[in-house]
């Protein structure tokens, strides 16, 4: 699909108001340069009656963002497509920028577009090319880190923060150009936020960058309790898509850590079918394996918000095209449930995060008031309509339903090549 | 002050045969392996149906048609002898009941205390207990 096509709804009325396609145009010295885009894409072409068997992906999707951003549901559709289209587009701006690059963000609010910020103080003339004819695209300058900068920065914490006990993760939040930690405490008693807060900073190692020291900290609150096809529950997690290795054997992939012997059944039937472990990357940036079946048979399509019912995979998009994403999961233990990227760039401090090596800042964390997250859900499917995103390994949660689950953690989509396979798609 | 001794001793040996002769397993150590984890409900999601068993000493977990020793939560995990009952994050699990081990596998060296003689072989971390 083509980036300079039409748009429906809210975005075809925000090309009217906005009088079209402007022009590229370096910034003033001393000012962000900034570069906006209102022209539109065509209609997707998956769009019409589904098949037998197959669930109208998008449609339920939007039906969830509808309820989430409280707007129509025809709107919500029409921003899901162009959200679709901007992860291809961040990806091939990144590739073509990657020093400079200081990642994107999808905006759900009332300028519903996509926000691309470069460091430098003018927006790269190939970017501009890039994101021609796109619509609501804004391009920014001015940035204060590229993403590669702040990864490095996180990755200069060693193994400081892994140790230290109250810190489940850090990132940088590239929309807000912050740093942040996410740190266990609550405010209770006679003790503030504030306080909590700053008696947690003042527990960080002095070794730790400047940057981190004065990151921003969220509080999590302590729990009182504390206590071959996508989607299929398998022995002790979730299948997540279809994939096929160079050879063309084909096989589902799930998470690394739910052990390697694994079978799944289909809803509705008790069978268990046993599986053939292939491979797996367990590493700073990966946590997934594969398996096969004899047969060989395996299908592009994944079980999304029914139980009967089967999505068609027909693309993927990639970690750096993902930031601010409305995305959606589906795990045996919560089901079907969505919420909204928050970074890309997440490290997983908890305990055995990354089997006994540091992680990497390259992992993508979601939030959201609707969102569902337990064990059980590992190595399940992340997409929006018919994309992949990634598989499931983590969270923060309490419960099963959506008051629990604080946040929940997958591995990009793009890392499966640790494993020398690759998407089927349909 | 003799006959306050001479009470509590009788207290205290009928406490001392129950932890020698329940199960044949040594009960002045916790049979079972630890790690330190950062905090309840964070981590890996991988969900193992398991049964806990007694197997010389050492705790384990039968799931998946494997044996598994299951590491779990040092500050929040407590073995009741007597009843034979393991609680993690205050949800207790009786020995020979079927459970559910939320966490994923892992390697050895996660493990901070466990029995001597324990199968390091299969490792799964305890992230939590029960859904």
């Amino acid at each position: 699909m083509g980036i300079s096509k039409r748009v429906p709804g809210a975005l075809t009325a925000l090309l009217l108001l906005t009088g079209g396609l402007l022009a590229p145009v370096p910034a003033q010295a001393a000012s962000i340069g900034a570069v906006h885009t209102t022209a539109a894409f065509d209609d997707d072409p998956e769009e019409g009656a589904p098949e037998d068997g197959l669930e109208d992906g998008l449609a339920l999707d939007a039906e969830s963002y509808a309820k989430d951003f409280g707007v129509t549901a025809e709107e919500a559709r029409t921003r899901l497509t162009a959200q679709s289209e901007y992860g291809r587009l961040v990806e091939e701006i990144e590739a073509a920028h990657p020093d400079i690059f200081a990642g994107s963000t999808v905006d759900h609010g009332g300028d519903f577009g996509l926000r691309v910020r470069f460091t430098g103080d003018q927006v790269p003339e190939k970017a501009a090319e890039l994101v021609k004819g796109a619509p609501a695209v804004t391009l920014e300058a001015g940035a204060r880190y590229s993403l590669i900068e702040a990864e490095k920065i996180i990755d200069s914490t060693g193994t400081n923060l892994d140790t230290h006990g109250a810190v489940e993760g850090v990132f940088y939040d590239s929309t807000n150009e912050k740093f942040v930690l996410d740190m266990v405490g609550a405010a209770t008693g006679d003790r503030s936020a504030e306080a909590v807060t700053a008696s947690l900073r003042a527990t960080l190692p002095a070794s730790l960058p400047a940057e981190i020291r004065s990151a921003e900290i969220r509080l999590t609150p302590q729990s009182a309790a504390d206590g071959q096809r996508g989607g299929l529950p398998m022995t002790s997690c979730t299948s997540g898509f279809s994939v096929r290795n160079a050879s063309g054997v084909k096989g589902i992939l799930t998470a690394g850590h739910c052990g390697n012997s694994q079978s799944y059944h289909y809803f509705g039937s008790s069978t268990w079918l046993a599986t053939t472990f292939r491979s797996q990357a367990r590493n700073a940036t990966s946590d997934v394996q594969w398996h096969t079946r004899p047969s060989n048979l395996s299908y592009p399509r994944f079980h999304a918000s029914s139980t009967s019912a089967t999505r068609t995979l027909t693309g993927r998009v990639v970690r750096s095209g993902q930031n601010g994403d409305y995305v959606c999961h589906r795990g045996k233990t919560t089901g079907y449930s969505c919420g909204t990227v928050s970074t890309i760039s997440y490290r997983p401090t908890w305990s055995n995060a990354c089997n006994g090596v540091t992680c990497s800042a390259t992992w993508i964390r979601v939030s959201g008031s609707g969102l569902k997250c337990y064990p059980g859900d590992s190595g399940g499917p992340w997409f929006n309509a018919y994309k992949a995103y990634g598989i499931y390994k983590g969270q923060s949660s309490t419960g099963t339903g959506t008051a629990g689950c604080n946040w929940a953690v997958y591995m990009a989509i793009n890392y499966i090549s640790n494993i020398n396979v690759s998407l089927l798609y349909g | 002050m003799y006959s306050i001794r001479a009470a509590a001793g009788l207290l205290i040996l009928p406490l001392v045969l129950i932890a020698c002769t329940t199960g044949g397993e040594p009960t002045a150590a916790a049979p079972f392996a630890t790690y330190d984890r950062s905090r309840p409900g964070v981590g890996d999601a991988a969900l193992m149906t398991a049964t806990l068993v007694m197997d010389r000493g050492c705790l384990y977990a039968d799931g998946d048609g494997q044996r598994w020793l299951p590491v779990f939560p040092a500050a929040a995990t407590e073995w009741d002898a007597a009843a034979r009952t393991l609680t993690v994050d205050g949800r207790t699990v009786a020995l020979g009941r079927s459970t559910e081990l939320g966490g994923g596998t892992a390697r050895a060296e996660i493990i901070t205390s466990a029995p001597q003689g324990c199968d390091r072989s299969r490792i799964w971390l305890v992230v939590s207990v029960g859904t």
